[in-house]
């Protein structure tokens, strides 16, 4: 199996900075919650719901100085090929969990809301690479959706590199064998809230991935960005009739 | 010197004619109204001059700090429930409550106001272990300020050992602080739970909350903050200094501390 | 954590505005580590003490034959155990794992575990049946930051030092010779990790950090107890002397830009090759002086022959 061909093609036929098809809706639950989205990357598919700012069941999550952002995270059995039950405590989700929530109590501006909890819910259906990324984007609009202050969007994408070629958005085939660079860029800017590599990459190839992972990300703000205006037109539109 | 352990005999002779005042470590058993050391350490006795009452103590050095009335403490607001303010003196200690009433002038509609956080300097009013124990800012004897009170950001708060706060602050003839003020000129709250607020100079300037958006003053502030800021530097550093040779006065004997002063104030 | 260390304005504004003028409250400078302790026990093979400041820690490394897991018949086991208990701050609890002990754990596993720091299948005996298992317990004795740094440097120093005892193998029977019958052997580490970690402060308003482009994030290395409470970011950095990266991880906090990440992974090269030379000649010294006791016995037994 070749992951990259002489030709400059991928797998799945991309050339190296090409992203996957990404599709995303908000607003997708209006009932169920306050603010919603979906999100597929490829064939990564996430289902983001927030709930709140709201008050906290426990008075001990209550911070008087700002809000508490709550993420739980569901990856369904089904959600890879193999199907697989996971506990919710495992390591590695409770480290995905943290990592979400120190990256959004940045970014939200949890000071307007003091002594309340934002409970962001996110379902996992499919896995195919690039998850941490998936779950970053749709907790974004998920949270736009709902209307919460934030000072910009987070955009996440993953970047590899294989040889000494970097290459954009990763899928499992992809992020088994080689190492992935998984980032979060805060909106147009160059700056990163989360930074994440798992496996050896050698420092001088550092630069180059970063590059293409935060033009990557930038392209996926603009992705983003697009349907929340669509879908702002719309209900616009709507409210004029 | 003389050491004593729980289980020792005290060194006194039975003397009923001096009546005697028991100190911390010291405990009098109310069956055979004996008295007999309660924890190890160094004992004294004092005697008054006309050998009519007698002082026993043992000084011994705890982590844990446990209130005395009367105690002069630093703790740090760490909420507000009603009128009252929770306080902390220790980490991992029980905290203790302030009355919003326990300040000078302070009344239902006039009441002071501190944020979580911020560190006082007060008096331990009551120390009973059944129930909680209560602070005062306020000195009893005038009804006034009396130094207790809010004690502010500009200057800084570090911890040393509890014997070591007790030596600064009783100890008249200890040269630590004397040697230090010859160095710099600085301001100093001792807490007996161990905790130290220290400002050189005029300390670190404090930032104002809600600046003014009036463009004119900000560049005056600007203006004024460049002036006032070569001082601010050097009291810093002075600050940290003092903070540094304080806390290793806690280990070194007396004939070092002249040199480690003179290390530290290089700057 | 477990319990909540209150930490007074006081002590939060003094050491902001220190640090805006480049000042540590103990004295480094910003970007400086710092210097480790490292004892090596004389007579244990594996057991290393780390002193790192006040960050004090206990490594011990010991071995057994286990079966394999059955997928990875040719593979030897590796566990690193960190449990934090309150013997190193009544800040954390015993039995009850919080999100930021699990980051350490998680950490250090990366670093060395999923990194192969230790080559497993130089543990294997029998393929199938019997391979090594060797296993790391990381005793915090006490805590003022930089945790994973510390343990990390102890991991890596025990597995160097560490001698399993040799084997003879005749088909399925194993035989361990003890340590006064064969020299034992020394594990095969593919290369060294080293942890720095960073944290930033942010000396001016939210808003200037995400929006503006002053870039004016103060970083520090290896920071203390009353820093790591007080800090805005943090950045783990894993690296080895031969310029590869292990892992990174900045799991949220303060956005930072990418041009001063790079900065501070080549800084973190720096220091890894530091502590990494530094390892070295304390077990080269350490591997002298005992093979100069163990000419001593020799000597001995030819005198009393």
């Amino acid at each position: 199996m070749e992951l990259y061909s002489p030709e400059g093609l991928r797998i799945d036929g991309r050339r190296w900075n090409e992203l996957r098809k990404f599709e995303c809706r908000i607003n997708t639950h209006p009932n169920s919650s306050d603010g919603s989205s979906f999100i597929e990357q490829g064939n990564t598919k996430v289902i983001c719901m927030v709930q709140g700012p709201m008050e906290p069941v426990l008075r001990s999550q209550s911070n008087p100085n700002q809000a508490n952002i709550e993420i739980s995270i569901t990856i369904a059995n089904f959600s890879t090929t193999e199907r697989k039950k996971r506990l919710k405590n495992e390591k590695r989700l409770v480290e995905l969990k943290a990592t979400l929530e120190r990256t959004f109590e940045q970014s939200v501006m949890c000071k307007l809301y003091p002594r309340t909890v934002i409970q962001v819910n996110i379902h996992v259906l499919a896995q195919d690479g690039g998850l941490l990324a998936g779950i970053t984007n749709a907790i974004t609009l998920g949270l736009i959706d709902a209307g919460i202050a934030m000072y910009d969007y987070v955009s996440s994408i993953s970047a590899g590199l294989y040889d000494t070629t970097p290459l954009l958005d990763l899928n499992t085939l992809e992020e088994n064998d080689m190492s992935t660079l998984t980032i979060g860029v805060i909106g147009k800017s160059e700056k990163l809230a989360l930074l994440l590599l798992e496996d050896k990459m050698p420092l001088d190839r550092l630069e180059s991935v970063l590059a293409i992972g935060i033009a990557g990300g930038h392209r996926i703000r603009d992705l983003m960005d697009e349907e929340v205006r669509r879908h702002g037109n719309l209900r616009l539109s709507k409210v004029n009739v | 010197m003389n050491v004593v352990l729980p289980g020792d005999s005290l060194p006194i002779e039975n003397d009923a004619s001096a009546s005697i005042s028991i100190g911390p470590g010291i405990y009098k058993s109310p069956q055979t109204q004996e008295i007999i050391p309660s924890s190890a350490g160094i004992i004294n006795i004092k005697d008054t001059k006309q050998n009519t009452n007698r002082l026993i103590y043992i000084d011994s050095n705890s982590k844990r700090y446990i209130p005395q009335t009367n105690d002069f403490v630093i703790g740090i607001i760490t909420g507000v429930f009603g009128e009252n303010y929770k306080v902390q003196l220790q980490d991992f200690s029980q905290s203790v409550q302030l009355s919003m009433m326990a300040f000078p002038n302070a009344s239902r509609k006039n009441r002071p106001n501190l944020k979580v956080g911020q560190a006082v300097y007060a008096r331990v009013s009551q120390a009973i272990p059944e129930i909680d124990v209560e602070l005062e800012c306020i000195d009893a004897t005038t009804g006034k300020e009396g130094g207790f009170g809010l004690l502010d950001e500009s200057g800084y708060i570090f911890s040393v050992n509890l014997n070591f706060s007790r030596e600064l602050l009783f100890n008249q003839n200890s040269p630590i602080l004397e040697k230090l003020a010859s160095r710099c000129k600085f301001e100093i709250a001792i807490g007996i739970n161990g905790k130290i607020w220290i400002k050189c100079g005029d300390g670190i300037p404090i930032q104002k909350e809600g600046s003014s958006s009036n463009g004119n003053e900000e560049e005056d502030n600007k203006q004024q903050s460049k002036d006032s800021s070569k001082n601010y530097v050097y009291d810093l550093k002075c600050t940290l200094a003092a903070t540094r040779y304080i806390q290793s006065c806690q280990h070194l004997k007396s004939e070092e501390i002249d040199a480690e002063l003179k290390k530290l104030f290089n700057f | 954590m477990g319990k909540d260390i209150d930490i007074s304005t006081n002590q939060e504004h003094f050491v902001r505005e220190a640090l805006k003028l480049g000042i540590r409250t103990d004295g480094r400078s910003l970007l400086e580590s710092r210097k480790p302790i490292i004892s090596l026990s004389p007579d244990l093979y594996g057991f290393v003490e780390i002193e790192w400041g006040l960050t004090k820690l206990a490594v011990r490394i010991s071995a057994e034959i286990l079966q394999p897991y059955e997928d990875r018949p040719f593979e030897g086991l590796f566990t690193i155990n960190t449990e934090i208990s309150p013997m190193a701050s009544p800040h954390f609890e015993n039995g009850k794992n919080t999100d930021d002990e699990v980051l350490i754990s998680r950490l250090i596993e990366k670093a060395i575990r999923r990194s192969n720091a230790l080559d497993l299948e130089s543990l294997c005996i029998v393929a199938g049946s019997k391979v090594w298992s060797i296993r790391a317990d990381i005793h915090f004795l006490n805590f003022d930051g930089g945790l994973i740094d510390s343990a990390c440097l102890g991991v890596m120093t025990a597995l160097q030092h560490f001698k399993k005892p040799d084997i003879s193998v005749n088909g399925e029977d194993i035989i361990i010779h003890s340590l006064d019958e064969r020299q034992p052997v020394a594990l095969s580490i593919l290369h060294v990790p080293i942890c720095v970690s960073f944290s930033f402060f942010n000396p001016g308003a939210v808003e200037e950090n995400i929006k503006g482009d002053l870039n004016e994030e103060i970083s520090i290395i290896d920071c203390t107890q009353q820093e790591e409470l007080l800090r805005d970011g943090t950045l783990v950095i894993t690296i080895n002397k031969n310029r590869e990266l292990i892992q990174i991880s900045k799991s949220g906090g303060l956005p930072i830009d990418a041009t001063m990440l790079m900065d501070l992974s080549s800084r973190a090269l720096l220091i890894a090759e530091e502590l990494t030379d530094m390892v070295k000649d304390l077990l080269k010294k350490d591997e002298q002086e005992r093979y100069k006791k163990l000419n001593l016995k020799m000597l001995q037994a030819e005198n009393s022959r």
